[in-house]
């Protein structure tokens, strides 16, 4: 183990110089003339204006929840989906049971137009 | 309580991602911005996750980034992104509830040190971990002698769950 | 000593893999997307590159080194910076658990094909940043929409993963390619094919290109970025349709796997890069072939199509696979014919639910415009 963890985190170092070595590269190998009219804002060639502010919808959030409740529910099937060729057939019943609670929770809020995007 | 503090490999591993998780946390409470605050729990649970993998669980440690990573933290910078939509605004610091936080983080603290020290763990594990313990533990989650009905409560709470959080969060 | 000088170099190795490889698929994705636009892509006229402009992706990389790195006013300073580096160290940390043959793999962790899954978020939050960070309208319009559609498609990715591991009882990687006397593509098509779509929305590709949607919101989250920080994102980018096409490969199209594997070791890595590179292929072919989907059609997509049928294929799968266990048939091979028949019919039903409500969709529609004629 120790020498596995050894190779990871050289990997893990190495990964990290070889994510940064592009942008420090072409820092070194960049002209530098900035300028404020280089600075601003992009919209289109023309100055911003108005707040800086974007309309959001609660949609987004929505599905961020029901990533976290899928998520949660697949990661507790991993073990079942792992130990599966080893166990007898009652296991299936319950894992069939599990899906088939959550599907219907899908299904609901479809139904109910609560997945929907506007 | 009996420690034996031998300096090898892993405690070096463990000494130094303790302190990166707890710097990473302190700078997390005293961050100006609420969206450097949120960068720096996921440096915390990157850091919970190297310690589940630093105890040879990393199955858990996986679990960790999946969800809190991946789920939790995409959730707190969704509501970060409606609550404040751009100028990331400075928090004043300190405020007058940041003392009384830091009372009761504080005696949370100490309070679970103490029982940690006193309880007698057990240093021999209960189920011997085989080859292949990921198997092991499915298939001590879903026997029925073993974690079948919470396996099964579970996911009716994440059926409530869902159902919940959509309709108190759905278009109106 | 040594022994770290060895972990350095093969980690060096492991890692240079990824940059060459992009040198040369950056200039099979514009040479293939050029003829599907009946073009012709790179080429000897002009500036020469090498012959059929094979170096023209060096000389773009070159190129992109050397211009200015003009960071917006306002823009967190840290935060923006840090941005292109997740990005690409994410879709770096993928390599280390490639399988390129029997015995040639970074490391094969115990939780192995489920350590690549929980990659994808932090590249996800790269994107975050970014999106945040530059302080503009477009790139957090983009940001918003990305992120709903990478932590949608998650789901039916990690659902249909599942069905795999079944079969295998194992998460490595290595047990994964051993477990495959078929390809999992034959015996599983539709979990195949719900996890190529799924994996075709995560990495951005056409038809589900929100991240960059190149005409609509300028380019999405990495607007503000220029020289080589966009560089970095483009750079992630084919690394990880690179990457995931070879996590394609090596869990339904089995890998390093393939005639004379055994004698000649080396072989391995022939065979999944040429796999890997097929898949590459397809990918790049619904780049030039599909337009661009519609970001609430692309989450309908996910949570009323793939999700479920997700699902009920899990169902199927562990009944009839557990089924025909039952029966005798205990090899794969053996088990093959069942698995097989049990997608199609679950295509087939699939197939005809959809025709049915599109359907009752159509006639919906003629009810209304019917209604709109009358007035």
């Amino acid at each position: 183990m120790l020498e596995q963890y050894g190779f990871v985190v050289i990997f893990f170092l190495l990964t990290a110089v070889f994510a940064v070595a592009p942008v420090v590269l072409a820092w070194i190998l960049s002209p530098k003339k900035s300028s404020s009219r280089k600075r601003e804002t992009y919209e289109s060639g023309l100055r911003t204006f108005g707040k800086t502010w974007i309309e959001f919808k609660p949609q987004y959030y929505l599905y961020a929840l029901a990533y976290v409740v899928f998520g949660v529910e697949s990661v507790l099937l991993l073990p079942w989906a792992i130990a599966y060729v080893f166990l007898p057939f009652y296991a299936v019943v319950e894992a069939t049971l599990f899906l088939l609670l959550l599907g219907f929770g899908l299904v609901y809020v479809w139904k109910k137009g609560w997945l929907h995007w506007m | 309580m009996g420690f034996d503090v031998s300096f090898g490999f892993e405690q070096i591993a463990f000494l130094l991602t303790a302190a990166l998780t707890l710097a990473a946390a302190l700078a997390m409470v005293f961050s100006r911005q609420v969206f450097h605050a949120i960068l720096l729990m996921i440096a915390v649970f990157v850091g919970v996750a190297t310690f589940y993998v630093l105890l040879g669980v990393s199955f858990m440690a996986g679990m960790q980034l999946f969800i809190y990573v991946g789920g939790v933290s995409v959730l707190a910078v969704i509501a970060i992104m409606v609550t404040r939509g751009f100028m990331g605004s400075d928090r004043p610091r300190p405020a007058r509830t940041t003392y009384g936080a830091a009372i009761v983080a504080g005696s949370v603290f100490i309070g679970l040190a103490w029982l940690i020290l006193r309880v007698p763990w057990p240093t021999v594990p209960l189920v011997a971990a085989s080859e292949n313990d990921l198997a092991l533990l499915g298939q001590v989650l879903v026997s029925r002698a073993g974690f079948v009905v919470p396996f099964e409560l579970s996911s009716l709470l994440l059926f409530v769950v869902l159902l919940g959080a959509l309709y108190i969060a759905r278009e109106r | 000593m040594p022994i770290y000088l060895r972990y350095a170099l093969n980690s060096l190795i492991l890692l240079a893999t990824p940059f060459v490889s992009v040198l040369i698929l950056i200039w099979v994705a514009r040479k293939v997307i050029a003829r599907m636009q009946d073009r012709l892509g790179p080429n000897n006229s002009g500036t020469w590159a090498g012959p059929y402009a094979l170096f023209q992706t060096l000389a773009d990389a070159i190129k992109i080194l050397t211009k200015e790195l003009i960071i917006p006013e306002g823009a967190d300073l840290w935060v923006f910076l840090a941005a292109p580096a997740v990005v690409l160290g994410s879709a770096l940390l993928v390599w280390l658990v490639i399988p390129f043959g029997p015995t040639l793999q970074g490391m094969d962790p115990d939780i192995g094909i489920f350590y690549v899954v929980v990659i994808t978020p932090f590249a996800l939050f790269a994107m975050i940043m970014a999106g945040w960070s530059s302080r503009n309208k477009y790139a957090a319009l983009g940001t918003f929409r990305a992120v709903a559609q990478i932590i949608s498609y998650e789901i039916p990715q990690f659902l249909s993963l599942l069905i795999p591991i079944m079969l295998t009882g194992s998460l490595s990687l290595q047990h994964l390619v051993l477990a495959q006397q078929l390809p999992f593509a034959l015996v599983l098509p539709i979990p195949a094919l719900i996890y190529f779509l799924a994996m075709t929305a995560e990495v951005g590709r056409l038809p589900f290109e929100q991240a960059e949607a190149d005409a609509e919101i300028v380019a999405g989250y990495f607007t503000e970025y220029s020289g080589m920080m966009f560089g970095s994102f483009y750079l992630a980018e084919f690394i990880n349709n690179f990457s995931v096409s070879l996590i394609f490969a090596t869990l339904f199209l089995g890998g390093w796997r393939g005639p004379w594997v055994m004698e000649v070791p080396l072989l391995g890595p022939v065979w999944l890069l040429l796999k890997g590179f097929l898949v590459f292929l397809v990918l790049m072919l619904f780049w030039g072939a599909m337009p661009r989907l519609r970001i609430d059609q692309i989450l309908n997509i996910n949570w009323k199509f793939l999700t479920p049928l997700a699902l009920v294929m899990l169902i199927v799968v562990a009944w009839v696979n557990r089924l025909a266990f039952d029966q005798g048939a205990t090899t794969l091979v053996a088990r093959a014919p069942w698995l097989f028949a049990a997608n199609l019919v679950v295509g087939l039903v699939t197939i005809g639910l959809l025709k049915l409500s599109s359907q009752r969709a159509q006639r919906r529609r003629d009810a209304q415009s019917f209604e709109l004629l009358r007035e």
